[in-house]
């Protein structure tokens, strides 16, 4: 005889009938259920059911709303910020269109910084040097002297 | 009531180590593992309710609360754990319900503390009484009455257990749970669900006549 089945036979004299009586009672009382409160049982299914449902519905709306708010917020920074911070880059992007539409693409002076102010200062130099193409190589470094 | 929680050690007497080993060996007639597995959570539901509210209704003697607890587990158990798979519904389940019936049966325990105090305490455990329910008409009345005296003396027995010693006989022997589910759903190890079923089933077994 092996361990398990001597100690089935010495310590569990009634262990089987006990387990099964007790399964067959509770098994009659839950057939037995009378209709009251297997109708409540079901109710409170339904009610456990339908509160997932809607918890659910809540989440799944609840991050659209999330989303389209975030998507709102993102387009008006992107709207907004144009025209309330001016930046030097757009601030050329945007010049460049007028100075083509004045017919004059050479003498289409962006908003630039003081380093190139001394340039546009020195225009009428450069024109008469341009309109001098014999004296153009000898003046170069003329006018490169007196900068 | 002596209750044996899981961070105490469990004293196991040579007997008991017997009886909780040859316990494995208990037959179910139909385990929950055996059961087929439902497709659906409200399909599980269905039909696991009228056992888990008699569970309940055993640990709690209150149909009312017992249906309250039942109820909660179900919202409990589809709100957070829907999208498990369907193997770990059961023990999820009894587990949720089972934390909930202790919940009722400690708060009940503080509520009649306080009654005792204040002097409007009241003897509502009248189990010498059978479990009054409402007339069934079926075809053998007798047959009928007979059966619900025996669920009310099989209550009032496991009700008499320590509190693990219930939750273990209820899951492993009335609900067909196996080891390890019952031991999930109690939140302890398999061999403090074997000791305290050896434990229910020697307190139990002396009173397997009146059952009769």
């Amino acid at each position: 005889m092996n361990i398990s089945s001597e100690n089935q036979l010495n310590a569990l004299p009634g262990d089987d009938e006990v387990a099964s009586r007790a399964r067959a009672i509770f098994k009659t009382a839950c057939e037995e259920t009378d209709s009251y409160h297997a109708l409540r049982l079901g109710l409170a299914r339904r009610k456990a059911i339908n509160a997932a449902s809607g918890h659910h519905a809540f989440k799944v709306w609840g991050s659209f709303a999330g989303a389209a708010a975030c998507c709102a917020l993102v387009a008006g920074v992107v709207w907004l910020r144009p025209m309330g911070n001016p930046q030097p880059s757009s601030s050329i992007a945007t010049a460049a269109p007028a100075a083509i539409n004045q017919g004059d693409a050479d003498e289409a002076i962006p908003d630039v910084g003081s380093s190139q102010m001394e340039v546009v200062q020195d225009l009428d130099f450069y024109r008469w040097l341009a309109a001098q193409p014999a004296m153009a190589s000898a003046a170069a470094p003329a006018a490169s002297g007196r900068q | 009531m002596h209750e044996t929680t899981d961070a105490e050690p469990i004293p196991a007497s040579g007997a008991a180590m017997n009886a909780a080993a040859a316990l494995e060996a208990v037959p179910a007639p139909l385990t929950e593992s055996a059961r087929p597995v439902a497709a659906t959570i409200e399909a599980f539901l269905a039909s696991v309710e009228r056992r888990a509210w008699r569970v309940a209704e055993i640990a709690l003697h209150d149909s009312d609360e017992a249906l309250d607890a039942v109820q909660d587990a179900m919202m409990r158990l589809v709100r957070h754990y829907s999208e498990k798979p369907a193997e770990e519904w059961p023990p999820l389940f009894w587990g949720i319900l089972r934390r909930r019936i202790t919940d009722l049966q400690r708060r009940r325990t503080v509520r009649n503390r306080i009654l005792v105090w204040t002097g409007r305490a009241t003897n509502d455990d009248d189990e010498d009484l059978p479990a009054w329910e409402a007339p069934d008409p079926g075809p053998d009345p007798a047959r009928a009455l007979a059966s619900r005296q025996a669920h009310a003396a099989m209550s009032k027995a496991i009700r008499a257990l320590p509190r693990r010693q219930q939750q273990a006989f209820m899951l492993r022997v009335l609900e067909g749970l196996d080891v390890a589910d019952t031991a999930k759903a109690m939140g302890c190890s398999a061999g403090s669900v074997k000791t305290h079923l050896s434990r229910a089933m020697d307190a139990l077994r002396t009173q397997l006549e009146e059952w009769r």
